[in-house]
């Protein structure tokens, strides 16, 4: 956390100290991966495959750098991320009818309310992380179920942008707002008070109150986040699909921290930078875009994806014990 | 000198770059009593763990009891046996249980019967006869787990046993009780033992031969009754020092009091208590864990809710959470630096500004430059060295990383400090730097200094005034020159002579 305010001594050997070793492998590994695939793969580098990468990372993406500032502030995951993508996909669908930008508004709302629900009862009220989130994951499904009857809603109305328009062939709308996320997060985390407060909570949650930060507001404010980007997620699958259903995100709480923690946020809290998320994700989604046109089934892809994240966990410990 | 009991010859280790060790040779008499003095970093850790099989050295070999011991794999606990710096007492678990932790006579199954009285025999030895084999660790005050520590040592009838900081977490009175059962087993069982501490006083006060460490290398043996503390303090940091002693500054008159305290209680921890402090007052409060004289400078920064009133130069402001206390001008540095004190695991620049981010920051933006510009000057105002600030408080050794604990407090630019235990498990060179630093900001912007400490040495050291307690009430309030380490043990081990005893200042 240290180059936003003091610039290590020489930049490459920052790359590779241990705090940052991790996301820098997977950055290079990254590049390399999609410029190999591109030579090597026929139809890889076409406008249509390289638009259903992004369509994948840029859902999977916003609801992970939303998790990451809960992560990041010391309190593990928040496993409530797909029921909210859910309940915010039915919402997307039903007020589309008042247009993009009010459904879109309409789901945030729902995710930050929930966010907020959360925070309180972790920040305020102190109770465990995990358990209080995958209980509101339960009331989020519950609801979600009760104001859907159980039953698909589907869009009046074709298309539209948010669903399927591209700003230049290739690249999707979507992946324009998982980029605009990405670098107002990473700004704000490593630029305001606020973020530093975080990332300090993170490292170590008891000197942190003790230091006189904001910390049950910080904690609060990282479930709305969190809430806010599992929303957004499960309003872009709604705008793709034209449908809201409880199915949408089903397996985003474990592809969120996946992508969090291959791109190299440390589990404990404190490390890790917005822009790792946004690695972590474009390698899982290059991953997993290759595993799909070479025709591996489902079951490998999540195979590969349960590796993937294994390792990163066992790299992190490594470099844990390695640094101490 | 007959035989030794342990006898190390070259013992060397590398962490990477870093010689811990550069060829260490040592003997240990049987049955005598060995201190380990050195700086953070001498090497002592590093020796302790090689002497107990946890390390294996790059070259050297090592003999205990005649017997040449293999490097590189736990030692048997009947030669040798470790008493650690961290308590390795389970606190849920029975004192039985906790004594009989990881003994070899233990088969897959463990039945406790065979055991009871044997471990009885071993506690009564220790000075807990009156503790039952069946109680909970954690029932048990922390001089006693202690002990219990040292109890499994002798229940594996060690011959050497090494106490690597027994003292590092009790009060004077305490370690009084765990010196006695030391010296007991010397006397009794002709058990050698080893011992590491920072506070020079129990060196003198236990010892029978000292060995000073520095830089990884072992620079003298000597016999502890030929030695004075000034030479002890040189050998390890090789070179002339003056002690934190300053002239006190005495009580000035006609000063209105920076701090003051009317009927302050913490009903059960401390009686009602009035108390004033003058600017530029350094003041321990001094007394046994559960005298109150901790949970009393806790309860200033509002960590307990205390009642009464306090007042800062005369305006009222009894802050109820740390942020009103901060806000008020009172700033607190814990006793638990690792975990409570600072961010290891971020910047040391971070850390200092990490209590004023509102000042350096605009609208919620952090100010890079002004962020640099402070931390540079309190890092020069602490003796840390401007150019490591972007490293990680983690990379830094004890007493460095206490002095980002103080720098950051101070960096609020407080009216009043409250220190608990401002030097603990930090060497003799960073000690004196604190203190320093201390006096300074005391004189320069006349600020108002109370700590608390169980360590008699700084508590003589660095106070103008030093206030005892016992048992939740003050015993005596004096100056420095009037009190002694004496008095200091007197009040706070036996409490007031007769019920009546007045304050002195």
């Amino acid at each position: 956390m240290s180059t936003a305010t003091l610039a290590p001594s020489s930049r490459l050997s920052g790359l590779f100290a241990p705090a940052r070793v991790q996301a820098t492998v997977i950055q290079i590994a990254t590049v390399v991966m999609f410029l190999l695939a591109c030579v090597s793969i026929d139809n890889f580098a076409s406008a249509a495959n390289l638009s259903s990468i992004l369509y994948a990372a840029s859902t999977v993406g916003i609801a992970a750098v939303g998790l990451a500032s809960v992560t990041i502030s010391g309190n593990l995951f928040a496993l409530s991320l797909g029921a909210t993508a859910a309940f915010s996909s039915i919402v997307f669908i039903m007020a589309s009818g008042l247009g993009v930008w009010p459904a879109l508004a309409a789901s945030l709302l729902l995710g930050v309310a929930f966010g907020a629900l959360q925070g309180l009862v972790v920040g305020w009220l102190r109770c465990n992380a995990i358990i209080s989130t995958i209980a509101a994951g339960s009331l989020i499904a519950g609801l979600a179920t009760w104001v859907s009857d159980g039953r698909t809603v589907l869009a009046e109305g074709g298309p539209t942008w948010l669903g399927s328009g591209t700003i230049v062939p290739g690249v999707p709308w979507q992946a324009v707002l998982f980029a605009a996320i990405v670098i107002v997060g990473e700004v704000l985390m490593q630029r305001t008070r606020a973020g530093w407060e975080l990332r300090l909570r993170g490292t170590n949650p008891d000197a942190a109150e003790l230091a006189g930060l904001r910390v049950t507001r910080m904690v609060i404010l990282s479930y709305v986040l969190a809430g806010a980007g599992a929303a957004i997620a499960g309003a872009l699958i709604a705008a793709q699909s034209g449908t809201g259903n409880l199915r949408v995100g089903a397996d985003l709480d474990f592809s969120a921290i996946a992508a969090m923690l291959v791109g190299g946020i440390a589990i404990g809290g404190g490390r890790g930078r917005i822009i790792d998320v946004a690695s972590g994700t474009l390698f899982l989604a290059v991953l997993t875009n290759i595993l799909l046109v070479n025709n591996f089934a489902y079951e490998v892809q999540l195979m590969v994806k349960g590796l993937a994240v294994l390792v990163a966990v066992t790299a992190g410990a490594l470099l844990a014990r390695k640094s101490r | 000198m007959s035989a030794p009991i342990l006898s190390a010859r070259g013992l060397k280790k590398s962490y990477g770059g870093v010689r811990a060790l550069r060829g260490m040779d040592i003997d240990l008499a049987e049955g005598e009593i060995h201190g380990l003095c050195g700086e953070n970093g001498a090497g002592k850790s590093t020796l302790v763990k090689i002497l107990g099989g946890f390390v294996m050295p790059d070259e050297g070999e090592l003999g205990i009891g005649g017997m040449r011991v293999t490097l590189g794999t736990p030692v048997d606990p009947a030669l040798l046996s470790i008493v650690h710096q961290e308590l390795s007492i389970i606190p849920h678990l029975s004192v039985l249980d906790n004594v009989m932790l990881g003994a070899r006579e233990v088969g897959a199954l463990y039945r406790r019967g065979p055991f009871r009285a044997h471990v009885r025999e071993v506690l009564d030895s220790v000075g807990l006869a009156h503790v039952p084999l069946d109680a909970l660790a954690d029932t048990l005050p922390l001089a006693e787990r202690q002990l219990i520590e040292i109890a499994r040592g002798i229940a594996r009838g060690a011959r050497v046993l090494l106490l690597d900081e027994p003292t590092a977490t009790l009060s004077d009175g305490e370690i009084e009780k765990v010196f006695a059962v030391l010296r007991r087993l010397k006397a009794e069982k002709g058990t050698t033992i080893v011992i590491i501490s920072h506070r020079l006083n129990e060196i003198f006060a236990l010892t029978d031969r000292v060995t000073v460490l520095r830089s990884g290398q072992h620079v003298m043996t000597a016999n502890t009754a030929d030695l004075t503390n000034a030479r002890l303090v040189e050998a390890m940091i090789g070179h002339e020092i003056h002690t934190g002693e300053i002239a006190p500054s005495h009580a000035r008159n006609g000063v209105s009091p920076r701090l003051s305290l009317r009927g302050w209680t913490l009903p059960g921890r401390f009686a009602p208590l009035d108390l004033d402090v003058q600017p530029g007052q350094i003041v321990s409060l001094v007394g046994q864990l559960g005298s109150g004289a901790d949970t009393l400078l806790e309860s200033l920064v509002g960590l307990h809710p205390a009642r009464g009133t306090l007042s800062l130069d005369g305006a009222a402001s009894t802050p109820r959470t740390v942020a009103e206390a901060y806000a008020a001008g009172i700033a607190y540095v814990s006793e638990d630096r690792a975990k409570r004190g600072v961010f290891l695991e971020a910047p040391i620049g971070t850390n200092l500004v990490s209590q004023i981010l509102g000042r350096v920051s605009r609208r919620g933006w952090m100010m890079p430059a002004t962020v640099r510009a402070r931390a540079a000057e309190l890092a020069r105002g602490f003796a840390l060295d401007p150019a490591r600030l972007p490293h990680d408080v983690s990379t830094l050794s004890g007493g460095n990383q206490q002095k980002v604990s103080l720098g950051k407090a101070a960096a609020l630019g407080p009216r009043l400090l409250a220190l608990n235990e401002p030097t603990r498990g930090v060497d003799i060179g960073a000690r004196a730097e604190i203190y320093d630093q201390l006096r300074s900001l005391a004189k320069a912007e006349g600020l108002t200094i109370l700590f608390y400490s169980t360590d008699l040495e700084e508590v003589l050291d660095a106070s103008d005034r030093i206030v005892t307690f016992y048992r939740g009430t003050r015993v005596r309030d004096a100056l420095r020159p009037d009190m002694d380490a004496d008095a200091i043990l007197h009040d706070i081990l036996h409490g007031p002579d007769t019920p009546d005893t007045e304050a002195a200042a």
